[in-house]
Formats: C-alpha cells, structure tokens, sequence
C-alpha cells in the first residue's frame, strides 16, 4: 500500500477518519516509520495548537457586563413624571388658596432656605472675600506667633535652648517681618476685664465667661466668651465670637463679629464692619467709616456708615445715613423717613413691595428693586409655570454632572447599598446628628482662633456634602432599579436615573418637603459613615 | 440565589473562553470583545429558555459562534466563503517533515495566534471551530454548510498556512 495523502494523516490525526479507513491508515503506519512520525507530528501540533489559541485570551481583563438598556424603565419613567406632575398641577390648584401659612414650609419649594443661606455666603464671598482673606491672615499669622513662642519656651528648657532660640527668631522674622508687636494673652473662667486706665500695646487675646475692654489696645483685640463689651480704644482689628457683643467704643481697624446679638452704640469704627448674628444693630450714635455687611436676621442701620452698606437678613432696616449704596437682600428691605442715602439703593426682594421706601427718605442715587425669581415664584403655583420644569432640568444637569465627578472621583459611593429599613433609619439617624453637629463643631472650632480657617472649611465640606447627600440616594436608587445580574450598569446610567425620580419626589406636594429632608438626612448619613469607615481601614491599616 | 444572580456568575465564569472563541473566528481582539458581549446579551434575553439541566458554557459557546459567523458572512460579500473543495484539495502540500509540529511549540503561543489571527476567513474559522470550541468535522461541515471532507481540507491547508507563517518569522 502506498502512503496514505497529508490530508488523510491529518484527518486521522485528528480522529474523524471513518473506522474502516482509520484501520488501514493504523496498519499502515505500524509499517511505515515515515507515515507514523508524521501522525505523532501532527497529533503534537495539534495539541500545541490547541494550547496556544487557548491561552490567547487569558490575561485580558473581563469587562463590565452592559445588560441590555431596559427601554420599559424609562417608558414608565417618563409616564410617571408626566403623572406627577400634572397630578400636582391639579391638587396645587384646587387646595393651594386653603393651606394655612403656617404649614407652608411644608411646601418644597419653599425647603431652599439653606440653600439660600449658603447662596449668601457665596455672595459675601465674592464682595469681600479679599479683605477676611487679610483678616484671616493677620489672624493666621498671630498664631504662629504664639506657637514659635511656645516652642521657644519648649526648647529653653531643654538643651540647646540657644539653637531653639535663634531659630525660633529666625522663623519669626522670616513669617512676620512687619509684626512690630507681640501677643497678650489673658484667660480666665470668670471675667476677663481690661481696666479704664490700663493701655496693652500688643495684641490682645482676651476669653473668659466676661470680657470687658474699658482700656486702650494698641493693636488687634481678639476677644471670645459669653459676653463682649468693648468701651475702651481698640486701634487694630477687633475680632469677636460671643453669645452678646457689645461695642460702645473705639476701632481703629475693622470689626469682624459673629454673636447672637451684635450691638453698636456709640461705637466708631475706623474700617470695615462684618456682622454674623442674629440681630445686628448699629444704633444711632455709632459711625463705621468703611463699609458694613450684616448676616443676621433683622438688621438695623440707626448710625452712620461712610461707604456701602450690604445687609443679608429677614428683615433690613435703614434710619441712619449710609453715604454710599444700600444693597439689601431679604424678605423686607425698608428705608426710614429718617434714612438718608448717598448712592444707590437696592433692594433684592422677593416681590414687588418688599423694598418700602418710606417717604422722607432722602436718597442721592437710584432705587431698584430687584425681584429674585426663586423668591416671587414661591407664592403662585410654580407646577404651571414653564420656567419650574426647566428650572428642574437645569437641576438634574448640575446634580448629574457633579454627581459623575463625585462617583468617578471616589469609587466607593457607587457602591454603597441601603438593604434593609434598618439602615436606612440608622443612616438617617447619623445624617441628623451630622446636619446638627456640624455646624456647631465649625462654631466651636472658629472659637479657638487657629480654627477659623478649618472652621470656614467645616462649613464649606458639610454645605458640600449637603449637596451630594441626594446624588448618593440616587446612585442607590438608580442601581436598585437597574437590578441585573451580572453587577449594575454604568454609574452614569443609574445615577441618571436615580436622581430624575429624586428629583420628581422632591417635588411632590406636599411630601416633597418631607422627602427632600429624609433623602438628604439618609445621603449625609451615608456619606458621614462611608467616610468615617474609609479613615477607620485607613487607619487601621 | 435568583436566576438574575446566576447569570453574572456564569458569565464571569464563561467570558473569557467565550471572547477567546470570538478572538479566534473574528481574528481581532477588539471585535471578539464587542462579539462576546453581544453573545452574553442575547443569552441574558434568551435566558428565560434555557435548560439549566444542559451545560451553559456549551448553550453560550454555541450563541457566540452563531454570532461571529453571523458577523462573518454579513462581512463577505463572496458567495462561497470557503471556496471550492476540489480547488483546495488539490493545493494541499505533503508537510515538510522538520517543519512539521516544531514550528507550534507552546512557547511560541503568541506568534501562533498573530498567525491564526492573520490567516484568510475560510481557514480560520474552521480551524477555530475545531481546536478551539473542539467541534467534530460533522458539525463544523453544518455549521458552514460544506462536506467534512471539505472541513478536513481547509484545516489541512490552514496549519500548512500556519507552518509556513512560522517558519518565516522564526529566526
């Protein structure tokens, strides 16, 4: 028999001769060396081949599986938000004339309120953001003041105090070339009392349960306790944290206080005045010569204020004379008969009427009254109005795009889960006592002077984590309608979803309110704790 | 355990030999990518029928090869996609004996598949259908609509093609 051809070997090497053929390929190797190297070849090739095409693939990372887009979910999705919102336009318009005004927070759209407060802050940061920048510094730079001082003292005790020493002077004179003065420090449980007849000329750091200031201070004043009255001469910068700050003499230098009640009698002050209260009033006998911004509830300008005067409160009063423009923002802006203007007045009020000029008011510039939109839109049926839809859009945009950056930028968030009513209450629970503690922490941090900075910082990350506390339930949202087998979707697809029905629960009737409370609560909760457990590993590891 | 739950553990378990099905009938990584999620998307809606008493890896690899010889045929506008029999019977070459099995050794896994990857359509896919998802010739010769003896001549030429890629790139 002749040698069998190459595609009869390969076919048999391959096992896919038929039987018979395969039984006389088989006798004919057993007498051909040639034929039967060949098979053995073939049969190794083969297998090598077999093993190279299966190895191909095997490092390559296993994607992401993209279930199919479930069209249904957005169908339903969109039907229902044409639901709601035509269901809300109705029980809007048949109940909105017969709730009391009493209940109305309970209204979403009136639930902006910090929203509001923190647009303020953005707004006083913008105006004046470079002049507290000067102030924080000055503040900033007392306190490295005191440590190198407290460093020196540390190093004098021990060894080689002379090196500690010089160095200490080195670095002080390096940080603070213009700091001609030094620091006073003067603590006490009970009152802390500089005398009418005692001149300091240093700067002065003044806390006690009292802190009354009848001297001179030839420097800044840094003054904090319950109670803060200054009567004396200050020729720096006063910077107060009380519960009642009282300010019946002297500043040379600007005012910055934040107390529950900030009163100026008789008070000059040479520069700027920035008042955080909750009732501001320079009475009537009290000159700031620069500029004076009020964040307070009622704010009442009875004195003189020689350049502008920005008032963020519920209610702004002006009797007195302000030489340059009045800005107001807030539910009532009113100018006394009294009230004696050098520029231009405005108002930015929620609608028309707020501004009340009353006559006998004499005012140098214009008058205008501008209407905030989010403000005028409160008091109709905002579910009509076009303008609240795309308002809407515009916030699911802003929410969905700094949503994916927060969900790009910490991995973690997208992967967190609320199994169970348990956790849910738990995270609300825990988002509370964030909501609340926070910002008292920041208070009580800003107290002790070198916290001022993180105190500003502990604002600005809980107004932020504020913000992201939806998105986060929304993520959680998203994902649990998106339930597929092979892990979620891309974060951008549940994310987007998760916050368009965020977005249209908040904005129920009615319970939207409510709502917007228990998402945000839940979502700080989540973020405090998906924090809290990030540096716990982190310091455990 | 619900089904849902059941499907992404099958598919992690199955993914990579899937795409290395469609790496090697497609002949490019990035398509074989886009090929096996394909094929697990229609698995996913086809799930409801499947049998979980038949093996699943058989079920997907099957789906997937449907797929890329789906995705084959739409791409060749020639009629007869694996040429003629007698044409290709009469092209195979008796091997050169020192060629022959040294030029696949495992350690040259990587130049193999570029070589694979590189062959014409009507020898890869043959070939793929056999040493990869190990099908008899019976089933690749339905599945591709030629005799068996047509499977065994383009396997035949296809590791001659291989054997000579091969040798050239060897040093």
């Amino acid at each position: 028999m002749s040698c069998p051809s190459t595609l009869v070997l390969s076919m048999f090497a391959d096992g896919e001769l038929a039987t018979i053929e395969a039984g006389s390929v088989e006798r004919h190797a057993r007498g051909c060396a040639a034929c039967s190297a060949q098979i053995a070849a073939l049969k190794d090739e083969v297998l090598a081949l077999r093993v190279a095409m299966h190895s191909a693939d095997d490092l390559a990372p296993i994607p992401k599986f993209a279930p199919p887009t479930r069209a249904r979910d957005f169908v339903l999705l969109v039907i229902g938000t044409a639901l709601v919102a035509g269901l809300a336009n109705v029980i809007w318009g048949a109940l909105g004339a017969w709730i009391p005004s009493e209940i109305k927070w309970l209204d979403p759209l009136k639930s902006g309120a910090l929203f509001e407060r923190a647009m303020d802050i953005v707004k006083f940061v913008v105006y004046e953001g470079p002049a507290m920048w000067t102030t924080t510094l000055n503040v900033v730079g007392a306190v490295l003041l005191i440590a190198l001082v407290a460093w020196v003292a540390g190093s004098a005790a021990r060894r080689r105090a002379f090196v500690g020493i010089a160095a200490s002077l080195l670095a002080v004179a390096v940080a603070l070339p213009s700091t001609g003065h030094a620091f006073e420090i003067r603590r006490s449980e009970g009152a802390v009392t500089v005398a009418a007849d005692e001149t300091i000329n240093d700067t002065l750091l003044a806390a006690g349960q009292t802190v009354t200031i009848d001297g001179t201070i030839n420097g800044d004043l840094l003054a904090f306790g319950q109670e803060v009255t200054v009567r004396g001469n200050v020729t720096g910068n006063l910077v107060t944290g009380a519960q009642r700050v009282t300010i019946e003499g002297t500043v040379g230098g600007s005012v910055l206080g934040g107390a529950e009640d900030l009163l100026l009698e008789n008070a000059r002050i040479g520069r700027d005045l920035y008042g955080f209260s909750n009732e501001v009033d320079i009475a009537s006998t009290t000159n700031v010569s620069g500029n004076a911004i009020a964040f307070a509830e009622t704010v009442d300008v009875d004195g003189r204020v020689g350049i502008d005067f920005r008032g963020f409160g519920a209610t702004v009063t002006v009797s007195g004379a302000v030489e340059g423009d009045v800005d107001g923002f807030g539910r009532t802006i009113r100018l006394e008969p009294t009230a004696r203007v050098g520029g231009n007045v405005t108002g930015h009020v929620r609608s028309a009427g707020d501004l009340d000029v009353r006559p006998g008011a004499v005012i140098g510039g214009t008058t205008n009254e501008q209407i905030d939109e989010r403000g005028q839109r409160r008091d109709r049926n905002s579910y009509g109005n076009v303008g609240f839809y795309v308002n809407q859009l515009v916030r699911f945009g802003a929410a969905f795009l700094t949503g994916l950056l927060l969900l790009w930028v910490f991995p973690v968030l997208r992967t967190l889960t609320l199994p169970n009513v348990v956790t849910v209450l738990t995270s609300g629970g825990i988002g509370l006592a964030a909501a609340v503690t926070l910002p008292v922490a920041a208070v009580i941090v800003c107290v002790t002077i070198v916290g001022i900075p993180i105190g500003i910082l502990t604002f600005i990350l809980g107004a932020i984590a504020l913000y992201f506390s939806k998105t986060v339930v929304a993520q959680i949202i998203g994902r649990a309608l998106f339930r597929s087998p092979t892990g979620p979707p891309h974060y951008a697809a549940t994310l987007a979803v998760g916050l368009a029905i965020v977005i249209v629960a908040i904005n129920l009737p009615w319970i939207g309110g409510f709502a917007n409370l228990v998402l945000t609560l839940v979502g700080l909760g989540l973020i405090v704790t998906t924090l809290f457990g990030h540096f716990n590993r982190s310091a455990a590891a | 355990m619900t089904k849902e739950v059941a499907f992404g553990e099958l598919y992690k378990t199955h993914f990579r030999q899937v795409r290395g099905l469609c790496r090697q009938l497609l002949g490019s990584p990035e398509r074989a990518e886009d090929a096996a999620q394909e094929a697990f998307i229609r698995a996913y809606r086809a799930f409801a029928r499947y049998d979980p008493s038949q093996p699943f890896g058989a079920w997907i690899m099957k789906i997937a090869r449907n797929h890329c010889l789906d995705v084959l045929r739409r791409r060749s506008t020639e009629r007869a996609l694996f040429g003629k029999e007698d044409e290709e019977a009469a092209a195979v070459q008796s091997p050169d004996p020192d060629s022959l099995g040294l030029a696949l050794g495992a350690e040259r896994a990587a130049a193999v598949n570029a070589a694979v990857a590189k062959l014409p359509e009507k020898y890869r896919v043959p070939l793929a259908l056999a040493y990869f998802a190990d099908s008899s010739y019976d089933e690749i010769a339905a599945e591709l609509g030629i005799t068996r003896t047509h499977v065994g001549v383009l396997l035949c030429r296809g590791k001659e093609m291989l054997r000579k890629t091969l040798a050239e790139d060897s040093p």
